[in-house]
């Protein structure tokens, strides 16, 4: 479990969050608070709106009603860019490198243009992951689970207050899985705030304070993740209402 | 040692072509000397083209319209009695202008949307060109009196220079933040948009710059002509060329547009002596093989030779 001391303060607020296309309401009234500090669990069955919710906060979809704010400001409407900016980062379900730069430039062209020192922190960082000597590799000969990973990296380059994850080790191999949960840890030892979607239970109890439930557009169930387990919403949601009692 | 080394290349190659073409018109007769400068003109055009469609993924279809407005302009401040270079700055000022607008809106459009949108613009400005008589004179065009025209040389030494900046121009971009940025939107707008890069700022500006270049030529070109009418300088072809070179030599490079350029229109030259009828065809099948079988044009031979001297011929960067 995460350090949660001094994680009183919420530093993303969603509130009453509303999204529909045409006629199908992807979130209904969604409400979620991520603390300052803490590792968030974002977790529900297939199409319940998790990366609908991840595209809203992000800026990607502009099409969204209700109220975000991150660290005091609202930020619901705002471009993407501007959001990376004051400090929310964001990873997508499924590799987004750029293909033809090298890991190198992909990393680069995430950190401010005013860092002067962008070019060597980006080789640190390789070297903490032991990428360093695919630096001049381009991001389409990386392995799927190697591009993974150059994506979280890609998001530290702005050293954000909070990042969200989109199934980060989904199709990535059990060695760099760690390394990526590791990076995970140590950073939020540092403070940075971190809302994670993730399929596999064992991580989020290892790694999240509190889990959100989402089903159907619509927040099931909130807390730690043994009072979230043992809630019956969240059973039939995932599992159905004959099978409940059998897997409880 | 071996980017050093391509950078000695690089820097020797530029160094010898300028040299060849700062000396031609002392020992190059005048059919050669305006071979050149069309090919410098091409230069220019294929570079304009590459910086906005090679470099950010947005195919115009349509970038003859600054052309045309740039030779326009310049050919009418030349008859208020403007200097011809003055013309031509200022030629070159309003297409510039003019992209700014233009970006914003079309820019919003993607892919195939975009490639029409500015197929578009070079249509709606022929037609402008064409119905506003009083100022353009229609489809009778515009003649210029030889007192008023800058001589073969100052024409020649006018395309060379706005071939030498193009080049440079897109050359530093590609050094720069500003380039990295332009390649992460070719590579996925999106993903460029969520790591902080402000995709509407940096396509327009690319825009604006990729305008300002056939601005110039345009206006150059019809000093060159010393007649101009809508169907000449709004001409679709012209944009199909600029496209076709680009593709010959590489797209998002630095060199491909010289070289696409160079071989298109020597290839051009010889084949229309030689085979007056069927020389477009001729052109169009060998870019189909090259296509085809060189999707990153002439210049991806190099750079594969380049990478098989390495010994982790791992990298894809553009030279």
């Amino acid at each position: 479990m995460s350090e949660t001391a001094g994680a009183s303060q919420p530093i993303l607020c969603v509130t009453n969050l509303m999204r529909d296309f045409g006629g199908v309401q992807a979130l209904r009234g969604v409400n979620l608070n991520v603390m300052r500090g803490s590792i968030t669990g974002l977790i529900g069955p297939n199409g319940s709106g998790k990366t609908t919710l991840f595209q809203v906060i992000s800026g990607v979809d502009a099409g969204a009603t209700g109220s975000i704010t991150f660290d005091g400001e609202p930020i619901l409407g705002k471009r993407p860019s501007k959001i990376y900016h004051r400090g929310l980062a964001r990873t997508f379900q499924l590799s987004r490198v750029f293909p033809e730069l090298t890991v190198l430039e992909n990393l680069i062209v995430a950190g401010s243009r005013r860092d002067h020192r962008a070019h060597e922190r980006a080789l640190g960082l390789l070297e903490r992951v032991h990428l360093n000597d695919y630096a001049d590799v381009v991001g389409k000969n990386l392995s799927y689970g190697q591009q993974k990973l150059v994506e979280f990296l890609r998001v530290l380059m702005s050293e954000p207050a909070l990042i969200l994850l989109d199934e980060p080790a989904a199709g990535v191999n059990p060695t760099l899985r760690e390394t990526l949960w590791d990076m995970v840890r140590h950073l939020n030892g540092l403070g940075t705030t971190f809302l994670i979607i993730e399929h596999n239970m064992e991580v989020i109890a290892d790694l999240c304070s509190e889990v959100y439930v989402l089903s159907e557009g619509e927040i099931l169930a909130h807390g730690d993740f043994a009072t979230v387990r043992n809630d019956e919403r969240v059973l039939e949601a995932y599992f159905g209402k004959s099978r409940k009692s059998s897997v409880a | 040692m071996l980017n050093n080394n391509r950078r000695r290349v690089s820097l020797g190659l530029g160094f010898g072509l300028m040299l060849i073409a700062m000396t031609a018109p002392l020992y190059m007769n005048a059919y050669y000397q305006s071979f050149l400068l069309q090919l410098f003109m091409m230069v220019a055009l294929a570079q304009a083209w590459n910086l906005i469609s090679g470099m950010t993924g947005y195919v115009s279809f349509g970038h003859t319209a600054f052309f045309g407005v740039g030779a326009y302009a310049g050919a009418l401040l030349l008859l208020a009695g403007f200097p011809w270079w003055l013309a031509v700055f200022k030629g070159a000022g309003i297409a510039l202008l003019l992209a700014v607008p233009l970006g914003f809106l079309t820019l919003r459009l993607r892919g195939p949307y975009f490639a029409i949108a500015m197929l578009g613009l070079n249509e709606v400005g022929r037609i402008i060109a064409t119905l506003w008589v009083d100022l353009t004179r229609g489809g009778d065009g515009i003649s210029l009196a030889p007192k008023l025209l800058p001589s073969l040389h100052s024409n020649y030494f006018s395309m060379l220079f706005l071939a030498l900046s193009a080049t440079l121009l897109v050359a530093f971009i590609h050094r720069r933040r500003f380039g990295l940025e332009l390649r992460a939107i070719r590579e996925d707008e999106e993903a460029a948009e969520m790591v902080g890069v402000n995709t509407t700022v940096n396509k327009v500006m690319a825009f604006m710059l990729s305008a300002l270049i056939p601005g110039a030529a345009g206006a150059v070109y019809a000093m060159y002509t010393s007649y101009i009418d809508p169907s000449s300088v709004f001409a679709p072809a012209l944009n199909i060329q600029m496209i076709v070179m680009v593709l010959f030599g590489g797209t998002g490079t630095v060199w491909g547009p010289i070289l696409g350029a160079g071989i298109v229109m020597f290839l051009r030259e010889m084949l229309w002596a030689q085979f007056p009828a069927a020389h477009l065809a001729a052109l169009g099948v060998l870019l189909l093989i090259v296509v085809l079988y060189l999707p990153g044009g002439i210049i991806s031979l190099f750079r594969a030779r380049q990478q098989r001297a390495r010994p982790d011929a791992r990298t894809g960067a553009a030279p």
